[in-house]
């Protein structure tokens, strides 16, 4: 073990002066990713490299997009940028994408919000379905706008996809496009695979605002814009963390709620238990090292869920007499009896899209405001719920 | 009776009793056994805890009288109730293959369910929750209408085709179809919706709470003392129905009889514990291999004590601990049921005279 020290250290020492080589140098990177680990930026001279690898059923799904802006003072020739990159050893995977992107079909809604935010919504040529959209103001451009629904997953409508002309379809992989992306790469349209679901940290999941950012044109707005969330996403973290002493005792907090004998909690590396924690609560399942759903015999949780103070995320219920109708053994919950069952549908319109998983995302910093306003009210008192509300 | 068959009745009735305990004593949650004992045959007002004893106490209480017991309960009902109906269509149909999920029976009550929790669920969740039973009474009659209505179908056109494998593929048809169905509505469907359907089809005896034995009990007793007086009839349509007409046997009704028996029993299962195959097909065959006949007066009983065992095994192991939760019912009564009927059919090669 000791003769491999030495060359931990130089390789340290290496990569460090790499680093403040290319952090003085030419470069300087204005789009930097901190949180995220599904995608990486490499700004060059005239173009980017967006670099995707994300965990996709077990295997690491990994692609490189170059990124070439259209009216650029550097403007630089896509033989060039070939030329370069072959010195660079990027395969020929890489795909080019002309920025700012003029036509876009985003096949889940969750990749509409930083659209929205980053005032760019006009470039969605077509969207899954209207029914999953919760935005008024989007619902409302895709009726007045007769934006075409093309489906998604196995349902998708790849002819109409095709006919479209999109510059660029954005797909997350879950619902099973992977039938229909080798069709599209042979009409030439780029699927561009956008992983902010797979992001275990919130910040992470939010950053991929940066991401649509670059694609469109609005790089440096998504970063100002991320910027602002993680900092106040990080102001209140801190505050939690400051205000409770340390011999406090966080609320027990468990989630969902059992389905057909089984109970499905979320793993304890895993995006609701990093929030549950930087809101000052403790999650029943903290302990646990998965960022994936854990499916559970349903007498395990019960046991546990008994003495939790919080129970979040009844997905489907809409009030405690529904939920007791449902399994009149769940009223014996002490979060149930003390009237503690608090949902994330505050925002759910009829058709059942449920804001918190659309535009839910991209603003973790209300999110967690919700939760600390839940376990700790003293320290925001003037906050009001957003995406949460309690049962009644 | 011979005596071979009562000790061979009385081994069976020991093993699912053992089998109905263990299920009841092994689980997720390890709790020693004289803590068990003393739960089943205490009640709570005699108990002296208190403080953090009484709370743990009361949560292990709680896990054995309203999680474990409504499980095995469950376990014992369907596993009962599917082989009984598996057996009225073998019977019925004179075909060893017949069975609630070959027929398409199952998928006459999945149809009935999913019209149900895909149309009505959540939507109208407030106006559900305030009939009777709330919602699960209506997931049981559409699930026992469906698996009805395919039936009566499958009889009506039992009228026009001989056939008895033509009967089979017409019955098989009409399962494509419901199915076909089915995967329109999950088309048209919420995604919450869509995925409390398909939690459902996964097959569990674990939902149930005692309400729902409340509902399941009475039908699954009914359909079984319905069989009970049916064993003569049932013997004589085992030879044709002309022969059954030549015995003073009134063929059409009693025809209609086992059918609705058989319908109320996979109906209310499915209902229940989602579409459970291959119980229903293969315990009757069991039945037969062990008790070597084919005698309704033997084969009723049999049948309905093995499925009950066969039930209650795949409850067991689907909730083996050190799994990370729990197996996928169908799977597991697939996958320890396969080689056992295979076993069975082997042994008894002049098995298919029994049919």
């Amino acid at each position: 073990m000791k003769s491999h020290l030495p060359s931990i250290w130089i390789k340290t020492i290496g990569i460090s002066l790499l680093l403040l080589w290319a952090g003085s140098g030419q470069y300087l990177s204005a789009l930097s990713v901190q949180y995220a680990e599904g995608f990486s930026i490499e700004e060059r001279r005239g173009y980017t490299l967006l670099h995707i690898h994300l965990p996709v059923s077990g295997r690491e799904v990994s692609s490189t997009y170059v990124v070439v802006p259209r009216d650029s003072e550097k403007s630089i020739s896509e033989k060039q940028i070939r030329e370069t990159l072959s010195l660079d050893s990027t395969g020929p995977k890489v795909q080019f994408i002309k920025t700012p992107v003029k036509k876009l079909i985003p096949l889940s809604t969750t990749f509409l919000p930083p659209l929205e935010l980053l005032d760019v919504e006009h470039v969605v040529s077509g969207i899954d379905k209207l029914d999953l959209i919760y935005s008024e103001k989007l619902r409302t451009t895709v009726v007045e706008q007769n934006i075409p629904q093309v489906g998604n997953g196995p349902s998708l409508d790849v002819e109409k996809v095709v006919h479209l002309k999109p510059v660029v379809v954005m797909a997350n992989y879950t619902q099973g496009e992977w039938n229909v992306i080798p069709k599209l790469k042979k009409a030439s349209i780029p699927v561009i695979l956008n992983g902010d679901y797979l992001e275990s940290d919130p910040l992470g999941r939010a950053e991929w605002i940066k991401f649509i950012g670059l694609l469109c044109g609005r790089a440096a707005e998504a970063e100002k814009q991320f910027n602002d969330i993680a900092e106040d996403y990080t102001y209140l973290k801190e505050k939690v963390a400051s205000a409770l002493s340390r011999d406090a005792v966080p609320p027990k907090v468990v989630m969902n709620r059992p389905m057909n004998g089984r109970w499905v909690v979320p793993g304890g590396k895993g995006y609701m238990a990093q929030f549950i924690k930087d809101a000052g609560g403790e999650y029943l399942w903290a302990q646990d090292s998965h960022s994936r759903s854990l499916v559970l015999d349903v007498e395990e949780v019960f046991l546990k869920a008994l003495r939790a103070d919080f129970w979040l995320h009844q997905y489907g219920r809409t009030s405690l007499e529904d939920l007791a109708g449902e399994d009149q053994r769940l009223g014996k919950l002490k979060a149930f009896q003390e009237g503690n069952v608090v949902n994330n549908d505050a925002r759910m319109n009829e058709a059942g899209s449920n804001d918190f998983y659309e535009s839910g995302p991209y603003r973790p910093d209300v999110i967690l405001a919700d939760l600390i306003s839940l376990f700790h009210p003293s320290l925001l008192p003037a906050h009001s719920l957003y995406y949460y509300r309690y049962l009644q | 009776m011979r005596r071979a068959v009562v000790v061979r009745f009385a081994l069976l009735l020991l093993v699912t009793l053992f089998l109905f305990a263990l299920d009841v004593f092994k689980g997720s949650v390890a709790i020693p056994l004289d803590r068990i004992f003393e739960i089943l045959t205490v009640p709570l007002e005699g108990l002296q805890k208190s403080g953090e004893l009484a709370t743990a106490y009361s949560g292990e209480r709680d896990i054995i009288l309203l999680f474990r017991l409504p499980r095995a309960v469950t376990s014992l009902l369907a596993g009962m109730g599917l082989a009984l109906s598996g057996l009225f269509m073998q019977t019925l149909f004179r075909n060893p293959l017949a069975g609630p999920s070959v027929l398409g029976i199952n998928a006459g009550a999945n149809l009935g369910v999913a019209l149900v929790i895909l149309i009505w669920g959540g939507a109208a969740g407030g106006f559900v929750a305030a009939l009777p039973f709330g919602m699960k009474a209506l997931v049981t009659a559409a699930s026992v209408l469906g698996a009805g209505g395919v039936l009566v179908v499958i009889l009506l056109v039992s009228r026009f085709i001989g056939s008895v494998t033509l009967l089979l593929l017409v019955g098989l048809m009409f399962g494509y179809l419901a199915n076909s169905l089915v995967t329109l509505l999950i088309h048209f469907s919420a995604a919450s919706r869509v995925q409390s359907y398909l939690q459902w089809t996964f097959g569990t005896f674990g939902a149930t709470t005692w309400d729902d034995i409340h509902i399941m009990l009475p039908v699954v007793l009914a359909a079984v003392v319905l069989g009970m007086f049916l064993i003569k009839s049932l013997n004589a349509l085992l030879l044709g129905e002309e022969y059954a007409r030549s015995m003073g046997v009134a063929v059409m009704r009693i025809r209609m009889t086992v059918i609705t028996a058989g319908a109320l029993l996979a109906g209310v299962v499915t209902a229940f514990c989602g579409p459970v195959t291959f119980v229903g097909v293969a315990v009757p065959h069991i039945a037969r291999g062990v008790f070597r006949t084919a005698d309704h007066r033997i084969v009723v009983p049999a049948t309905l004590l093995l499925g009950g065992a066969i039930a209650l095994i795949a409850d067991i192991v689907s909730h083996l601990p050190g799994q990370g939760g729990i197996l996928p019912l169908n799977s597991v009564t697939a996958l320890l049921g396969v080689p056992v009927v295979v076993w069975v059919l082997m042994r008894n090669r002049a098995g298919r005279s029994y049919i």
